[in-house]
């Protein structure tokens, strides 16, 4: 099995399609379902595997997943790191078993390190706001729940 | 649509958010707190806070700000004293000025470690406050046992790793004819102060102890031969909470007229250094122990002559930059910091007629601290009655072992 992900112009889009299928033109990545939740030592990549693989499992990505509230630097970023981490799985398949495993492992880690300090800078001087709209995030505070936190964390804004 | 109910923002789970949560510098990580319940829930968390500081320490140098604590203070009479935070650049900025109590008001500081301070104030007596300057959070230590002056001490803060704790050693010399030393240890976790095995050593001096690799260091004195004494440095573990002798090097051991020592932690290496002022030659050497433990590693790393001091008064070593700079104070109200490498000499001028330095980084420490607790461990430990002896082997570098005994909370028994 394999999934695309693919931008249709609306944002991206993951499909699911059985058997080996040509690289499309708008191919980004390729995402191995196997090596992917296989691999890794429980970095970013297995959790945001596992976000999609629920949507599949909920039946709501027969064809296409929508991921409407990824912007393009996120989501670039996401692919860049789903196929890192399917090649780093390959390479690890044709490897043989007694051969050293950590020169991957220790690039993989450094990857990942890059990838989440990436996402760290977009996150930095933004306000609370900001994080909401960047990241989709619903405030669950109550209006005095926010006023509260707010002030506790007033050491933040200043 | 999602039939499942997502509570953590979707895309990205748990994990993602607290590996770049990690990523983050304090004040993001403030803000972050505001935007949902689950981001504070996650940043609040104190397994979280403490892999946060591990992980700005060792790999995100580019969020990493190492900084300075700057005491300026103006003793005596209505004693005022300037606290600012400065970044190890070139010119030793200034990165913020601390303003707000506790310091407004003159606080001695027994020491800096994971972005805590911890402040004395003697106004009546020993009086403890741990704060955060970063996040604004003060915490007030109970009394201690022995809280009138007395007639010298030395205070030690640190951290105890494994308990994620934070520790004040308190030293104490109570009277002329005393030959003990008093010895209190207060955590941070448990919300009270312990009675020691009162020590063998003398007091050298009052200066505040050095904080590193767990362990807080100072520079005692032991009589020999009638009337000799003789100088060795005492280490005491804030986990094991067992005291240790470790070697100095060997001429320094010897109590020299017009010569001064003292201890600061040397953290390039996470070490110490011994520095030793001699006004008779107005000379400054500065010994790195390179390997910590390691008592034949001592080296001497600097040497600086400071030329005939008219006024007998040693300009004072007061801390070391990461560019392997030292940070001077000058007794000029000034502080100086000098880079033994081009011999170029800076002056950063400020204030005071005593200033201290001590390393910071920020941290959330304290954001939202357990105190009070008490562990199974501890429980047992104060109902037996009977003072426990931890017995400390030699040590790889050789120091002679020492016995120290916990005793129970007041009473306890000490055997030597």
């Amino acid at each position: 099995m394999l999934i695309f992900l693919f931008d249709r112009g609306q944002g991206f889009r993951v499909r699911k399609i059985d058997g080996v299928v040509d690289f499309e033109e708008d191919y980004v990545a390729e995402l191995r379902w196997r090596h992917i939740r296989g691999g890794g030592s429980g970095g970013g990549g297995v959790a945001l595997w596992q976000t999609i693989k629920h949507m599949i499992e909920d039946g709501c990505a027969d064809t296409e997943i929508p991921l409407p509230n990824v912007n393009s630097q996120t989501l670039s970023k996401v692919l860049e790191y789903c196929k890192k981490h399917v090649e780093a799985a390959a390479d690890k398949e044709t490897e043989p078993e007694d051969d050293k495993e950590t020169e991957p492992e220790d690039d993989m880690k450094a990857w990942d390190t890059d990838f989440m300090k990436t996402v760290a800078d977009m996150m930095k001087g933004k306000s609370p706001e900001e994080f909401r709209k960047t990241f989709n995030i619903k405030n669950d505070y109550t209006p005095e729940e926010e006023a509260e936190v707010k002030k506790e964390n007033q050491w933040a804004f200043e | 649509m999602l039939s499942k109910p997502v509570t953590m923002p979707p895309y990205y789970p748990e994990e993602i958010w607290l590996e770049i949560f990690r990523k983050l510098p304090v004040k993001s990580l403030g803000k972050c707190m505001c935007v949902c319940k689950a981001w504070k829930f996650l940043i609040k968390n104190p397994s979280f806070i403490s892999t946060h500081f591990d992980s700005l320490a060792k790999f995100c140098l580019g969020t990493r700000k190492d900084l300075f604590l700057v005491t300026a203070c103006f003793p005596g009479e209505g004693s005022q004293a300037e606290y600012s935070l400065h970044v190890d650049d070139q010119e030793f900025s200034k990165y913020a000025q601390l303003q707000y109590p506790p310091f407004d008001v003159f606080n001695y500081i027994a020491g800096s470690c994971n972005g805590v301070i911890c402040l004395v104030d003697f106004r009546s007596g020993f009086s403890f406050t741990l704060c955060n300057p970063v996040i604004k959070k003060f915490i007030r230590l109970p009394d201690p046992y022995l809280r009138s002056m007395p007639l010298e001490f030395s205070i030690g803060f640190g951290f105890d790793s494994r308990r994620n704790d934070y520790k004040v050693l308190k030293v104490t010399k109570e009277n002329v004819s005393d030959k003990y030393l008093q010895a209190e240890l207060c955590s941070l976790k448990k919300n009270s102060w312990k009675k020691l095995a009162p020590l063998k050593y003398a007091l050298y001096s009052g200066d505040c102890m050095a904080f590193s690799n767990g362990v807080v260091h100072w520079i005692a004195a032991e009589r020999v031969f009638g009337s000799a004494w003789k100088l060795l440095l005492l280490g005491f573990d804030m986990g094991d909470e067992v005291l240790k002798e470790i070697k100095l090097p060997e001429h320094l051991s010897i109590s020299q007229e017009r010569s001064e020592l003292f201890v600061l932690p040397y953290d390039k290496l996470s070490s110490i250094a011994v520095i030793q002022l001699q006004s008779l030659h107005g000379e400054g050497n500065v010994w790195v122990m390179k390997t910590y433990g390691v008592a034949g590693t001592w080296t001497k790393m600097f040497s600086v002559n400071f030329g005939r001091m008219d006024t007998g008064i040693m300009p004072r070593v007061l801390g070391f930059r990461r560019n392997g700079g030292l940070i001077l104070h000058s007794f000029t109200d000034e502080q100086v910091s000098d880079q033994p490498e081009g011999n170029e000499i800076k002056n950063f001028e400020m204030r005071g007629i005593y200033a201290f330095v001590f390393s910071f980084m920020e941290s959330l420490s304290l954001l939202d601290p357990v105190i009070g607790a008490r562990s199974e461990n501890d429980a047992s430990s104060s109902t037996e009655g009977v003072s426990k002896q931890l017995m400390i082997s030699n040590d790889a570098e050789g120091s002679t072992s020492s016995v120290l005994s916990e005793g129970e909370e007041t009473t306890g028994k000490y055997i030597y």
